[in-house]
């Protein structure tokens, strides 16, 4: 597969919020390479959720999406290994189970909770895809319907707790007998889940699953014929593969025919009846097969009558293979059925040597054809387009067609092999002499290694430390090795902390440009409708003379003739901040005083740790060099953490690649805050600080908050405290403090060696305030006050206004309006009615009443008012339609357009019909006639009773 | 055709009738009939069609014929002719829609009639095989919100964009 550019220059992009609202709409100029890059600012208060990122050209239309959201990064990731993907039913299952900081180093000691949840686990092989691999005891279940099959959701099993050893590590084995217990019957998909508590109080969990088997081996079924009839013989293909989808040869296999019969019987009861069910099953035949060289053997056996037979298949081999075990379900018309016309059968089973191949290599693809003689095939390779045809001679049964695939076949193709056979040709039997056909597809990978290359990002050092310099070479190559000149990267560096929030896919644009593609082309044939074929059939349907309802001639194929109808909440507020209340009134608190003098600056020497960054670099455009190299320096933030660097490439000839490395950015002795984001004014809280000693000595520490005056630490836990952090440990230090009345308050939180060689400082990572400081707010309920007068002469006139106790100077306005007339206020209320989402009949008077009344004053007044006198008039229309359509048969009005009418409402929508009609508008004299007319037939005679 | 007998190859419409049927009911009743000695092949996408033509009686291919190729709607794709190996291929260049394509051998010149539909495909369409196809069709941008709808991504080709079809 390859592409090539459009040539179209410039492409339209968009960019819709959460609420489908367009944020970009801008047309970009496309590089040499077909690249373009911008950049958005997302404002603050951002719609969360998912946005649409499009791009449009001529008449194609590209769209993606990508998530805003709002999130904490993790300090950790727990990370869940099994020892083994794949486990026989009966196995342990080990697996550990891990806690380690992003910024390096493990969470020893901590409490970690585990649980497993299962779910079932559906065997099918992509090129094995006519097979079933299912055991159900229900013929209605349907594997294989999207539109049925539910997958079922995964159920807890297993659960338990403990403690990780010095390396963060939770050693875990899974007893197999006990999952055994636990598990229903068949394959099961296992989740193995663990989640702790860090040391910041959050709570991250990590997951990896194991696919538990119920045997060695999986047997698949495929009936040549879903409905057969009764007393005559039927088969069902079987193969047997391994978990990899591997041809097992030499397998035994046990074949059960049970047939299934449903009695149904109405039970009589109190009140009425009901109807039971009872399903009878009974075994009708038993015998044994065996796989050939290709895995394959067929299940042969006569019903003896009608109904809904069961096929079991299973390893009668070993009885430690009692779990290989797969069945399918036939129906069996019987000679009092109805009988109705047989499936088609004349797929053919293709089978190669391998399912995936590199460019270069041949694919063996054996054509197991049930003609005899001589006879044509149509080989064609297909994928989207025919990409390659041939008509090939074949004299056997066991054709072997080698098919060399080349680069251009990546990432995946379909061999199509069409069989004919002619009426005049050999026939196996005593068969009746009929043109015949049959089909095989067959899904071939190819690796996309032609169409991608190789990229290495490597930093200059092993490890860094935050706010240091870092220099990551990036070096390209093809499949061959060779560098790849000219190829543009775009390079992101992000903390690991926050994708592992939301991971994002390896090697998206690989699978973008190269992923598996679709068929596209569709095989058909004469012979799949053919009316001798279905003569024969309904031949042997009523038992009727084959031969004589074969023509030598009159070979005929039919299509039914389609008959036309066969073709046919606004969000909270946030808290305001509040008048401080005098300082000298909280100072006067037992123990304030102490709290003032609790206090400790920020060490000297020490380098405060405040450019936190989630993106610590993004280039669009870098440019490898004729060696196929490029380089970038970057300074990391202040972030303790793994960082990864991504390159995603693209060459002019659309190759791509992906590649990524990590780096830790830690410190020998580092500091981090556990602070919340902001607070609210006498909050007491307690803050902490973990400090990680990641030398191989444990040291004294001094760890001290420094704090300006809007937090107020209590003498009980000073502000400078000493502790002993272990060598590779870790030690958590808290302070109680008092949050005063402040804007905002600022927090650094350092941590100096007692030799004074290790030191760090740090804000707060996630804060709300400017500068990494933390707001302090103040809960107050918002009160309005509304006062109005009338002025009948110049001159001065005074109003008092009282102020509520407790009022905040800091969120309050005074507003004062001068008006010519009342009329003239009446605009702001306009203003409002126009913005209400209206919905039902009475909300549309209500807004259409006022308008009406409002331009009829504005002409009677006189009052000049261009804004308003351009927007009336559209007002008023709007409402007038609606009441239009909203106007039920009987001329009435319902609550909202669906309801029955209703006389209250009606007589509403009159009256303002008739006000409008007086102010001028021009009113449907039907619509007004036609609610009159409702009325007055409401209107009840004296002395009789309402209707 | 009173009597009896073979039929000339040739498109011919079956009508049935029983006082047991409702007459004005004619679904099952009325079938086309196309009478050939020809069995076509056809492999469709959205940009070529291929027609293999081999004969009902031996098999073997049918060279020289004109094939001519229809889409629903009676519209007109273009014809080809069919080479020693009895192929046809038609390219349909940049088709924006994917409706069912249709090959007829016309009865001029002497060549016998056929016709194969895209539909002809009883047990051997791809979903027959375990698989569900992918569809090439012009890529057109949404029409309203994508609030509890996916497109699904979309891929680029060498000049049309794929896209999963829609499935409700």
């Amino acid at each position: 597969m390859n592409f090539r550019l459009p040539d179209v220059g410039k492409v339209q992009v968009t960019i819709r919020d959460a609420a489908y609202e367009t944020i970009f709409d801008q047309s970009v100029t496309l590089n040499p390479n077909g690249a373009f890059d911008g950049q958005i600012v997302l404002a603050e208060g951002a719609s969360l959720g998912n946005y649409v990122f499009s791009a449009s050209f001529g008449d194609q239309y590209f769209e993606q999406y990508f998530q805003v959201a709002a999130y904490r990064p993790p300090e950790f990731e727990i990370t869940v290994e099994p020892e083994a993907a794949e486990v026989l039913r009966g196995e342990d299952v080990p697996a550990t189970i891990a806690a380690k900081y992003f910024f390096g180093g493990p969470l020893a000691g901590t409490a970690l909770d585990w649980n497993v949840l299962a779910q079932s686990y559906r065997f099918s092989p992509p090129q094995l895809g006519n097979y079933s691999f299912d055991d159900a005891d229900d013929p209605y279940t349907c594997f294989d319907c999207w539109w049925w099959y539910q997958p079922p959701a995964p159920e807890p099993v297993m659960s338990g707790a403990g403690i990780t050893d010095a390396a963060g590590e939770l050693p875990l084995t899974l007893a197999g007998a006990a999952l055994d217990a636990a598990l229903g019957k068949g394959s099961f998909q296992l989740t193995i889940e663990g989640s702790a508590f860090g040391p910041d109080n959050q709570a991250i969990a990590g997951r990896a699953t194991v696919i538990v088997h119920k045997g060695d081996y999986y047997i698949g079924l495929s009936p040549q014929e879903y409905v057969a009839d009764a007393g005559k013989e039927t088969a069902v293909d079987l193969v047997a593969v391994d978990w990899a989808g591997q041809r097992q040869a030499n397998r035994k296999l046990e074949v059960q025919i049970v047939r299934y019969e449903w009695v149904n019987t109405y039970v009589e009861a109190d009140g009425g009846g009901y109807w039971t069910t009872e399903t009878k099953k009974e075994e009708t035949d038993r015998f044994t097969v065996t796989t050939n060289a290709r895995g394959e053997a067929v299940a042969r056996f006569t019903p003896p009558q009608g109904g809904s037979y069961q096929i079991i298949a299973l390893d009668a081999g070993s009885p430690a293979q009692a779990g290989v075990r797969s069945s399918i379900f036939v129906w069996v018309a019987g000679k009092d059925d109805v009988s109705w016309r047989r499936e088609n059968n004349d797929r053919l089973t293709l089978i190669s040597d391998k399912t995936g191949y590199a460019p270069g290599e041949t694919a063996e693809i054996l054509i197991p054809s049930p003609f005899e003689g001589e006879h044509l095939a149509l080989v064609t390779v297909e994928r989207g387009r025919i990409l390659r045809r041939e008509v090939i001679k074949l004299t056997g049964s066991s054709t072997v067609y080698r098919l060399p695939l080349t680069a251009a076949d990546a990432p995946n193709v379909y061999v199509s092999v069409v069989l004919v056979q002619g009426r005049n040709g050999p026939n196996s039997g005593d068969a009746p002499r009929l043109a015949d056909y049959k089909v095989g597809i067959l899904p071939l990978d190819v690796t996309p290694s032609a169409q991608t290359f190789k990229v290495t990002l490597t930093p200059g050092v092993e490890q860094s430390q935050p706010g240091q310099p870092v220099t990551y070479n990036l070096t390209v190559t093809d499949v061959d090795s060779r560098p790849v000149p000219a190829a543009e990267f775009s390079l992101d560096l992000v903390d690991k902390a926050v994708l592992s929030l939301q991971p994002r896919p390896a090697d998206a644009i690989v699978e973008r440009f190269y992923g598996r593609r679709g068929l596209g082309i569709s095989t058909s044939s004469g012979l799949a409708v053919s009316a001798n074929r279905f003569l024969l059939e309904l031949a042997a349907d009523m038992g009727l003379e084959q031969d004589a309802m074969v023509e030598a001639q009159a070979t005929s194929t039919m299509e039914r003739a389609a008959e036309k109808e066969m073709a046919a909440g606004a969000p909270l507020p946030p808290p305001m901040m509040a008048a401080a209340p005098a300082m000298e009134e909280a100072m006067a608190d037992e123990g304030m005083a102490g709290m003032i003098a609790n206090k400790a600056e920020i060490p000297a020497g020490v380098d405060v740790r405040t450019e936190f960054s989630d993106t610590a670099y993004w280039n669009p455009v870098i440019v490898t060099d004729e060696k196929g190299q490029a380089e970038v320096t970057v300074t990391l933030p202040d972030n303790l953490t793994t960082w990864v660097m991504r390159g995603v490439g693209v060459t002019g000839d659309t190759r791509v690649g992906e590649g990524t490395v990590e780096l830790v950015a830690t410190m020998p002795l580092l500091i981090r805050p556990v602070a919340p984001r902001f607070f609210v004014v006498d909050d007491r809280a307690e803050l902490a600080a973990n400090v990680t000693n990641n030398t191989a000595q444990a040291l004294a520490v001094e760890v001290s908050l420094a704090a300006d005056d809007g937090v107020l630490i209590d003498p009980a836990t000073p502000a400078a405290q000493t502790v002993t952090v272990p060598a590779n440990g870790e030690t958590k230090v808290t302070w109680q403090v008092v949050v005063q009345d402040v804007p905002q308050t600022e927090l650094v939180f350092a941590a100096v060696s007692s030799d004074g060689q290790y030191k760090d400082a740090a804000k707060p990572r996630l804060t709300t305030g400017p500068d990494g400081s933390l707001l302090v707010l103040r809960y107050t309920a918002p009160d309005t006050v509304g006062t109005a007068g009338q002025l009948v002469e110049g001159g001065q006139r005074s109003e008092v206004i009282a102020l509520p106790p407790g009022f905040d100077e800091r969120r309050g306005e005074l507003t004062v309006q001068l008006d010519p007339s009342l009329a003239a206020g009446m605009r702001d209320g306009l203003s409002y009615l126009e913005h209400y989402p209206y919905e039902c009949t009475e909300q549309t008077v209500s807004r259409f009443l006022p308008n009406v009344l409002t331009y009829d004053a504005l002409k009677s007044l006189g009052i000049e008012n261009k804004e308003l006198e351009a927007k009336l008039p559209g007002l008023v229309d709007e409402g007038l339609n609606k009441l239009y359509t909203q106007q039920n048969p009987d001329g009435g009005w319902g609550w909202w357009a669906t309801n029955e009418s209703n006389v209250q409402v009606s007589a509403y929508v009159v009256f303002a019909l008739t006000k409008a009609q007086q102010a001028g508008v021009e009113v449907s004299a039907t619509v007004l006639a036609n609610g009159q007319n409702y009325l007055t037939g409401q209107l009840t005679p004296p002395g009789a009773s309402p209707g | 055709m009173e009597g009896g007998g073979p039929l000339e190859p040739g498109l011919y419409l079956l009508d049935s009738s029983s006082p047991r049927l409702d007459p004005t009911n004619t679904y099952g009743r009325r079938h086309l009939l196309v009478v050939t000695e020809l069995n076509l092949t056809l492999k469709a996408g959205q940009r070529e069609a291929l027609v293999w033509a081999t004969r009902l009686d031996s098999g073997q291919p049918a060279a020289g014929l004109t094939v001519t190729f229809f889409e629903d709607g009676g519209n007109r794709l273009g014809e080809a002719v069919t080479d020693k190996d009895g192929l046809a291929r038609l390219d349909l260049g940049q088709r924006t829609n994917r409706a069912t394509v249709q090959a007829v051998v016309l009865p001029n010149s002497g060549q016998s009639f056929s016709a194969v539909s895209e539909n002809w495909a009883r047990g051997v369409s791809p979903y027959d095989f375990g698989w569900s196809t992918l569809t090439l069709c012009p890529a057109t941008p949404p029409t309203s919100t994508p609030t509890g709808a996916s497109t699904g991504p979309a891929k680029p080709s060498t000049s049309k964009a794929f896209f999963a079809p829609r499935m409700t």
